[in-house]
């Protein structure tokens, strides 16, 4: 399951962006490589903001922290083919 | 034996490079520019070989069988004007049946009747390398004046070599880089046809679409790809049923 609910009934966890810090930080990849996959998704914050929320020092809204998880969890499943990713080198 | 002003103008030189849609009809130009000014009683054939660390290596020709000669020291991966290329040394070969450097390239090459060839390095940035190649029919062409001639012909076209290297880099975007704006942009595509369809905000169709890729078990991605597939094809049937 995902840190951030695309949906607002659903729970939120009190942490999203230490979910994904973690998720991030296990997953070995560069900032600028996750930065480029959540951007391939549609993603609409800089990679600044986003290195901001993973170290916890901004926020991002719910849309933007649930695509962040998205690019995560694709980029963690190296059988899934997506957009260019922080590890794969193309399609 | 080459005229005795074999050296192109920078007007001629800076017009094709303008005129040059792509950096492959540019050096076209200056090795038809080459071969007219260099060739001389005996006709000359050449062409110019450049190699580029970030991108493929362009040969062109002044005619197709000067391309085959060129084209075959890739094969090789070797050659006297892979040589000049790569050590930045003029290669000269006065005749090509007694020269054993290049014994299997030379065979290779027999059925074009070349006999004498001079490949000399054209000056580039760091990043790229280049020389002009040059072939003929007879033996022991290249005298001491030709071979100046094409030396000076060759330090002519350095300036704007580099101009034009610079003007058509290999590939403004990598492979990489590439792909994520090819990726954003179906995503996009597939953004909008959702606004359209429910008339909804784009944050609206983003949550939609995201939700979509969620309680499936493919991509952001591949789903908004589906979704404009299907689109597509849809919509001749559309009118049937």
């Amino acid at each position: 399951m995902t840190g951030a609910p695309l949906d607002p009934a659903d729970p939120e966890p009190e942490q999203p962006h230490k979910f994904a810090a973690d998720r991030f930080k296990n997953a070995g990849l560069s900032l600028s490589g996750l930065w480029a996959y959540y951007y391939g998704i549609g993603g609409t914050a800089d990679e600044f903001d986003l290195d901001g929320y993973l170290n916890g020092l901004t926020t991002l809204d719910q849309t933007q922290m649930a695509l962040v998880d998205t690019a995560l969890e694709e980029l963690h499943d190296e059988g899934r083919g997506g957009p260019a990713s922080g590890r794969r080198g193309s399609t | 034996m080459a005229q005795n002003n074999a050296v192109p103008t920078a007007e001629e030189l800076q017009d094709l490079l303008l005129e040059s849609p792509g950096f492959s009809e540019f050096l076209l130009g200056l090795t038809t520019i080459s071969a007219s000014l260099l060739g001389g009683d005996t006709p000359m054939l050449c062409a110019i070989t450049v190699e580029r660390d970030d991108g493929p290596a362009t040969v062109a020709s002044s005619t197709v069988s000067a391309r085959v000669l060129d084209e075959k020291q890739y094969e090789f991966d070797d050659g006297p004007c892979l040589t000049a290329l790569r050590t930045g040394q003029l290669v000269q070969i006065p005749d090509l049946h007694s020269d054993d450097r290049w014994a299997g390239y030379a065979e290779a090459i027999s059925g074009a009747h070349v006999r004498s060839m001079l490949a000399v390095p054209i000056g580039t940035d760091n990043g790229s390398r280049a020389a002009l190649n040059c072939y003929s029919t007879a033996a022991e062409a290249f005298d001491p004046d030709t071979l100046e001639a094409v030396q000076r012909h060759a330090d002519s076209l350095s300036r704007i070599l580099r101009l034009a290297l610079r003007m058509h880099s290999a590939d403004p975007y990598p492979a990489e880089l590439r792909s994520v704006l090819d990726s954003r942009a179906v995503v996009d595509a597939a953004i909008s046809l959702i606004m359209m369809q429910n008339r909804s905000s784009r944050e609206s169709a983003m949550k939609l679409l995201h939700l979509a890729a969620r309680n499936s078990d493919q991509g952001l991605h591949e789903i908004a790809k589906d979704m404009l597939t299907r689109t597509g094809d849809a919509e001749p049937e559309s009118g049937n049923s």
